[in-house]
């Protein structure tokens, strides 16, 4: 009994020390030009900390930005700093051998949703979601990632999305979506066209859209439809979600933005146009270019751009006064503050609705509502998750919006695990689906519609 | 001939300069990943964002929120940059002008008040107190005692060796502690700047004006 307590000791202890040596090797490669100036920099002042979620909602020091990430910067001045090797405790440099690895991976999975709110508050300037990233690199390629965001990086690898959903199903849902659009419509010219060589736009989904929310589909499909668009969706490559960007697996990333770039290329499409998803356009948008190495010879848009063109262009009309509700707008993070994509969904709903209400504070300030960073992914973080929700629950109370348009799918399903947590009573919606709603469909092929349906009667 | 106190100010500011020079270039030569995704906005407007807008107090939340704090980090870091002008300036100045002697002495006043301030915040909240070190209370106080030399150099009308002596310490530990901050925040603040500018979030004239790219 004794020897086999030992064993186990010394097993853990060799798991231990191999872990340190590795974490060292790892930081050692992991040190670019911007790591070693952010590292540098923090200056310990503490304004960071009521920007955070996570602090707002739980007051602890632990969720202070500047202590998760002092986590990877102790490590950097006990190895790469003269005081730090030569009177740690000083400077609070730390060894290998101080850092437990269930704490860093705590502290950098499953309490940051990596939202940079405390980035864009720093007073000097750290990109804190930046250092989270580079810490969670060092957890991924010491097998530190937590078991369900992993399963959801090596689903998406080895099957091409990361709900595993196959071709044929794939294919299914989408011809059933056809024949509703076209009953929508009026129109059996109405099509969702996939794998069309040449189209204009490729336009990229959600696995969580055919899976569960197929009402977004048919809505930017109504969009196109009325906008007379040049559209396809490729039926094998179609996943526009990077869950490795959240793993801080660089190769699994590069593997999945690059079968997209790849199909892209193939069809000929000029835009790829990402779903209403925040990680998936930045990942798409900023970080797949320098993943693969590459710049792209096509566009990559979010579909809100597109929308918006639609609308500037008078290609699409809108309804306002279908939506008389008061309607308001979550930011997701990873598309406003680190997208840049800010003004457009705010137009679209200017004409889209009757009553849009802002929230306060907004744009790159918004709050996060605690779902990125993959955290819908990791059930083990899941209270906390929710608890941390709590500043964005007060933001929509505050609106007294009963319709908040979010154009995130996983800001979707936390905003709706929120609205049954704090009693919020607001419905969640796509902004594709709000402005499919308020659709003035063309006439022109309203009219077609109608005329060959009364050839054929 | 210089004095001694002086002649080892000279050479620690030296030492300073080299170590500082040599932090930067060992940084320039760190791998870095260029950014090849077709910019929404410019990178320099983010970088003038950065340092000018952005450090207007009502410019981000934390600042406001924090107001007292923050613009007494402001006044004890500019009162610190006047105490440096003096130490250059005091190689040449015969005597003190009265005019300087006021509102030096004003300055440096109300940079060792604005210190002490954030000092004993650091003291006595607990959460600051959690993200502090050693290094963090050293650096603070040498600071306040270079402002502190500097002012009674001012008073005096002259400045003695022990203005020298506490310079020596000020540059020989700047390059080392956490005041080599005095660099890379510099640094790092540009880099914040053309991140969030090159990506359209950070723009001098608003956001509009960069959607669509
Ligand atoms: S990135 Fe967001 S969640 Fe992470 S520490 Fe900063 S504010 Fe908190
Ligand atoms: S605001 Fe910036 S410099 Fe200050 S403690 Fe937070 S991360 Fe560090």
């Amino acid at each position: 009994m004794g020897g086999k307590e030992d064993r186990g000791e010394v097993a853990r202890f060799m798991e231990a020390l191999a872990n340190q040596r590795l974490t060292l090797e790892r930081l050692r490669k992991r040190i670019t030009r911007r790591l070693a100036i952010l590292v540098n920099s923090c200056v310990h002042c503490g304004l960071c900390s009521d920007s955070c979620h996570y602090y707002l909602a739980e007051n602890s020091n632990r969720f202070i930005p500047a202590f998760r990430t002092d986590r990877l910067s102790s490590l950097f001045r006990r190895y790469h700093t003269w005081l730090g090797r030569r009177i740690p405790f000083w400077v609070g440099a730390k060894g290998v051998e101080e850092l437990s690895i269930k704490e860093l991976t705590d502290a950098v999975f499953g309490e940051c949703s990596m939202c940079g709110r405390c980035a864009i508050n720093c007073s000097v300037g750290l990109d804190i979601g930046f250092l989270i990233r580079e810490a969670r690199k060092i957890l991924a390629e010491l097998d530190q990632v937590p078991g369900g965001l992993q399963s959801t990086v090596d689903k998406a690898v080895t099957t091409g999305n990361n709900m595993a959903i196959t071709e044929e199903e794939l294919i299914g849902t989408l011809q059933w979506l056809e024949e509703e659009l076209q009953q929508e419509v009026a129109d059996r010219r109405a099509k969702i066209p996939l794998n069309k060589v040449g189209a204009r736009v490729l336009y990229t989904l959600n696995p969580r859209e055919p899976k569960f929310f197929p009402l977004s589909i048919i809505a930017i499909a109504k969009i196109f439809y009325a906008a007379d668009e040049d559209w396809t969706i490729s039926s094998t490559n179609f996943d526009a979600t990077n869950y490795a960007y959240y793993s801080g697996d660089d190769q699994a990333a590069r593997t999945i933005a690059g079968r997209l770039v790849e199909e892209t290329e193939r069809l000929g499409a000029r835009i790829l146009a990402v779903t209403e998803c925040g990680h998936a356009y930045r990942s798409l948008r900023w970080e797949a270019p320098n993943w693969l190495g590459k710049r792209f010879d096509f566009q990559v848009k979010s579909i809100l751009e597109l929308i918006a063109d639609y609308i500037r262009q008078g290609r699409i009309r809108l309804d306002s006064s279908i939506h008389s509700a008061p309607v308001t707008l979550h930011d997701p993070c990873n598309l406003v503050r680190y997208g840049g994509v800010m003004e457009v969904q705010r137009y679209i709903l200017r004409k889209a609705v009757s009553n849009f209400v802002e929230m306060h504070p907004n744009r790159e300030r918004n709050y996060c509502c605690g779902g990125g960073g993959g955290l819908l992914s990791m059930s083990e973080y899941a209270e906390l998750r929710l608890k941390a929700g709590k500043a964005k629950a007060e933001q929509i109370r505050r609106t007294g919006a009963k319709v908040v348009a979010a154009p995130c799918h996983n800001c979707i399903d936390q905003l709706m695990e929120l609205n049954k947590k704090y009693k919020l009573g607001i419905e969640t919606k796509t902004i594709g689906e709000i402005v499919a709603d308020a659709l003035i469909l063309p006439s022109r092929r309203v009219n077609s519609a109608i005329e060959s349906a009364s050839k054929k009667g | 001939m210089l004095p001694l106190s002086q002649a080892l100010s000279l050479g620690a500011l030296l030492f300073c300069i080299i170590a500082l020079l040599y932090m930067l270039l060992q940084v320039r030569h760190l791998p870095h990943q260029r950014d090849l995704a077709t910019p929404r906005g410019r990178w320099w407007e983010g970088i003038v964002y950065a340092f000018t807008k952005a450090l207007l107090p009502w410019s981000k939340e934390s600042s406001t929120r924090h107001l007292v704090s923050y613009l007494a980090g402001v006044v004890f870091h500019l009162s610190t940059f006047f105490a440096l002008f003096l130490f250059f300036l005091s190689f040449w100045l015969k005597s003190v002008p009265a005019s300087l002697k006021l509102w030096g002495s004003l300055g440096l006043w109300s940079g060792l008040l604005c210190g002490f301030g954030l000092l004993l915040k650091r003291i006595f909240t607990p959460h600051l107190r959690s993200l502090s070190y050693p290094d963090d209370y050293f650096s603070n106080a040498l600071v306040e005692a270079f402002l502190l030399v500097s002012w009674i150099s001012l008073r005096e009308g002259e400045f003695p060796p022990y203005f020298y002596f506490i310079a020596v310490i000020f540059f020989l530990y700047l390059p080392l502690g956490k005041l080599r901050h005095a660099l890379f925040c510099l640094y790092a603040r540009a880099v914040w700047g053309s991140f969030f500018g090159r990506r359209g979030v950070l723009s001098l004239w608003g956001a509009k004006r960069t959607e669509g790219r």
